[in-house]
């Protein structure tokens, strides 16, 4: 069968190559075209036999985004349906390093100047061209977002300098070494600024973006409908139309995948991985992810206030039984405070679990009978599961847990208010940088930690000025230690996720920002 | 009748006006701000104080509430906070799929639970009533979260006959339907069996079986006519329900129902969102509530003479009727 295959299209490609050639030289230009047409055409389908196209993909995300603006929003669900729409001016290859993608050149002209060079035959899904401008917009709009603070506030939203449609400057209103990365994910998309301009209310809900696909339609509380965007300047995606249906329970989507419904599905709850891993037409992808759950101390509030109480509090923790219990092995215990993968990751975590130190130290502090403290939490499995287990270890170094239980929005009040004493929280680093890996920690920030220490914001902004990687390093492994010596936090776990794919689907790896890139999928049948 | 029908939807007005005011309050008083939910925890807090300037959320209560009414005086029932949307864009959108689903559950609901009901009660203390009983407290107990999936798990993992999520077409309809209305099968089966059996226990049962009547009309005419009063409230109520979302169920089958988006909004604290969806329910119960009413009438012609009573003429031909 294959032989016959590769024989019909070896003569295939001869016969258009004879029509090329056999093309009459009196012919008028018109016709010349035509043929370089077909015989191009005749050569994509010789080449497309590798790859097996498909006409439709179903992904399954966990629930509906509020909108699909990349500057409107910083949900993962939001982010992995745009990832075939939109495209930043760089992309990161497996290893990691920066590729050019929108952008063909890059140069640090100084250390807050740099100077872009974009791709000439890249049109939005409107038909217009993708110039300068757009980008300076994009990354206005990138500044000023109050979602995207971490990765790109750095830039001075009216400091762009447009040289011609394909060269621009960006200026910046302090160095920042941790731009790269953000802009090489998708967080840093290039919008469409006409679109947005004739529309910018509804343009949250209708994307025009550079990508691969082109928007379709949002049916509310199901769907969201992509189609193949033909005249895309890249290779073209492996899938005609592109699904994203929203399943909020995580048990249905595994089941989705399983009975074939959806061809992905993110978000895989642990007690699924088991079942998807071994089943012969699915796949588990999983990995290690650039989220630290971790136990805020506020300092700002007694007893807190007091570094002896808060280290007693992390003397007495075990922190491989309360990892181990709560997350049954899918997670692992956190050894610093941002993920082990990203630059200047130095292992200084867990502290070990010394009852008799925590009480000593509880002693000093003027609490040699214990104390009582109020621990919020807002409803989930885990964070349950979290304050439970801390309330029996606490209980041993003579700490009584007051749990203050409430959803979401009234713990967020409570956090805005400065009336959270301790919960667990977590935090993912945007871009794969210590930069965005260490966003609660600004003292800008004015939720939750409240520790007001200035040597961190000097610390941070040491990290961001300097761009020699070695040296970086240090800077971040100096706050780490910092960091320690000051126990403003407790970090817990480093989160492990997974999503799943049809056994068919290669070349999707796991990303550990879960925000896979859908574009790359190819089909092995 | 016409006018006892127009009385009962002016009476209505005051009851809703009630509901905006309660439900605007108690939004009121619940900690949490919508704004911080929409934008998070990185934004700073002069962002948030300026979305809360933008959505009128520093004002008074007063003046909110007032702005609400207006707005809702016109017609306009505000922007969901969350999506940006108008919040009557938001409800349409789900309204359809939840009646849909709430109409084919009662449906069913009726069509199997009344039967099996009046045949346990004819029937009683036999093998097949002990049976219902059993099925219907078993339908009664099972947490509907429970009975989908395992359901789920039976046709679609196991058997691979229906489709797990979603609402594509009349297939999509059968594991839902049949989940939510378990419960709503065995309480009407429960209150069709209790029901009948007061009827025939009455003298005019023993009288129509007395006159040689047969079985069947014995049943149909005379006892379930006069047991349908509650067998109508109850229908009623589980319809009422049915069209305030299934929450749980329109989560596992990823159905956009509105049962679902009203737990989305109350989460984010969408103001407008909440005010909106209650206002609608609320509707809809009084309206479900009428129609049940009308039906008594129809089912009962008792209760048919009580509203029109100022009409003498109509009474007396009723009384005669019944006579």
């Amino acid at each position: 069968m294959k032989k016959l295959l590769s024989g019909i299209l070896t003569a295939a490609m001869v016969l258009s190559l004879a029509a090329c050639g056999g093309g009459s030289p009196q012919a008028s230009g018109d016709t010349q075209g035509t043929q370089a047409g077909q015989s191009a055409a005749a050569a994509e389908t010789a080449a497309g036999t590798e790859e097996i196209r498909h006409d439709k993909l179903t992904v399954a995300t966990s629930g509906e985004p509020k909108n699909i603006d990349p500057y409107g929003q910083n949900e993962q669900i939001a982010q992995v349906p745009l990832t075939v729409v939109y495209e930043p001016l760089f992309k990161t290859n497996d290893d990691g390093e920066v590729i050019p993608w929108l952008a063909t050149e890059w140069e640090w002209e100084n250390d807050t100047t740099l100077s872009l060079t974009l791709r000439d035959d890249v049109y939005f899904h409107n038909g217009e061209k993708m110039t300068s401008e757009d980008v300076a917009f994009s990354l206005s709009r990138a500044a000023t977002s109050s979602f995207s603070t971490a990765l790109f506030n750095s830039i001075d939203e009216e400091g762009f300098e447009i040289i011609d449609d394909t060269h621009l400057k960006v200026h910046l209103k302090n160095p920042n070494a941790a731009l790269m990365p953000a802009l090489s994910i998708h967080r840093g998309a290039i919008i469409s600024k006409k679109a947005y301009e004739t529309d910018p209310e509804g343009f949250a809900r209708n994307p025009v973006g550079t990508g691969p696909m082109k928007f379709v339609q949002w049916v509310t509380g199901d769907r969201l409908e992509f189609a193949i965007n033909e005249d895309y300047w890249g290779e073209k995606i492996a899938y005609d139309n592109l699904v994203v249906r929203f399943i909020t329970e995580a048990s249905s989507r595994a089941i989705e995948l399983e009975s074939g419904g959806v061809d992905v599905a993110m978000e895989i709850g642990n007690a699924d991985w088991e079942r998807i891993e071994s089943n012969p037409n699915t796949e588990l992808l999983t990995g290690n992810t650039l989220t630290t759950t971790f136990l805020v101390l506020n300092s700002s509030k007694e007893p807190l206030n007091d570094i002896r109480v808060r280290e007693a509090l992390a003397y007495g923790i075990n922190m491989k039984a309360l990892v181990n219990t709560v997350w049954q092995g899918t997670s692992d215990v956190a050894t610093s405070y941002y993920a082990s993968t990203l630059l200047g990751h130095i292992d200084i975590l867990p502290r070990e679990y010394n009852v008799e130190k925590a009480k000593e130290l509880l002693a000093e502090a003027g609490y040699p009978d214990g104390l009582t403290i109020k621990y919020y939490l807002y409803d989930s499995s885990v964070n349950t599961a979290v304050a439970e287990v801390l309330q029996s270890m606490w209980k041993e170094i003579g700490v009584t847990v007051d749990l203050q239980v409430s959803d979401v929005a009234t713990f967020s009040e409570a956090d805005d208010n400065g009336e959270i004493t301790i919960a667990h929280m977590s935090t993912t680093a945007a871009a794969p940088d210590p930069n965005p890996a260490l966003a609660i920690w600004p003292t800008s920030r004015t939720i939750s930690l409240r520790h007001g220490d200035k040597h961190v914001d000097e610390l941070l902004e040491k990290g961001m000025g300097t761009f020699d990687e070695a040296e970086r390093a240090e800077v971040y492994k100096e706050l780490q230690e910092y960091l320690y010596s000051k126990t403003y936090s407790i970090p817990v776990a480093y989160r492990r996720d997974a999503y799943g794919a049809s056994a068919s689907i290669t070349n999707f790896p796991f990303y550990p920002n879960i925000v896979p890139d859908l574009t790359r999928i190819k089909f092995t049948k | 009748m016409l006018k006892y029908v127009i009385k009962r939807i002016l009476v209505t007005i005051p009851v809703l006006l009630g509901v905006t005011f309660i439900i605007f309050s108690l939004m009121y008083i619940t900690p949490g701000d919508p704004a911080r939910m929409y934008l998070g925890e990185e934004a700073s807090e002069e962002a948030v104080y300026e979305l809360r300037e933008e959505w009128g959320l520093n004002d008074s209560f007063g003046e909110r509430y007032l702005s609400y009414m207006k707005g809702l005086a016109k017609g306009d029932f505000g922007i969901s906070y969350v999506t940006g949307q108008p919040v009557t864009k938001e409800i349409i959108s789900r309204v359809p799929t939840t009646a849909k689903m709430a109409l084919l559950c009662i449906i069913f609901s009726v069509l199997i639970g009344v039967p099996i009901g009046i045949l346990s009660a004819i029937k009683q203390y036999s093998l097949i009533d002990k049976l219902v009983t059993v099925l219907a407290m078993m339908g009664i107990s099972f947490p509907t979260f429970w009975l989908a999936l395992m359901l789920v798990l039976l046709f679609t993992v196991k058997l691979g006959w229906l489709p797990a999520s979603g609402l594509y077409g009349p297939v999509y309809y059968i594991l839902p339907v049949m989940s939510i209305s378990a419960d709503s099968i065995s309480t009407l089966a429960r209150m069709t069996r209790s029901s009948m059996l007061e009827v025939v226990r009455q003298d005019y049962i023993r009288t129509a079986r007395a006159k040689g009547l047969d079985d069947t009309t014995v049943i149909f005419k005379h006892a379930l006519r006069n047991a349908m009063i509650p067998i109508l409230t109850t229908v009623g109520l589980q319809f009422v329900s049915g069209l305030s979302g299934t929450v749980v169920n329109e989560q596992i089958f990823a159905i956009p129902g509105v049962g679902k988006m009203m737990v989305d909004a109350i989460k984010a604290r969408d103001y407008n969102l909440v005010q909106g969806g209650v206002l609608l329910i609320a509707i809809m119960c009084s309206v479900v509530n009428l129609g049940i009413d009308l039906l008594y009438a129809f089912v009962d012609p008792r209760i048919k003479s009580q509203y029109s009573k100022s009409k003498s003429k109509e009474k007396k031909a009723e009384v005669e009727v019944e006579a």
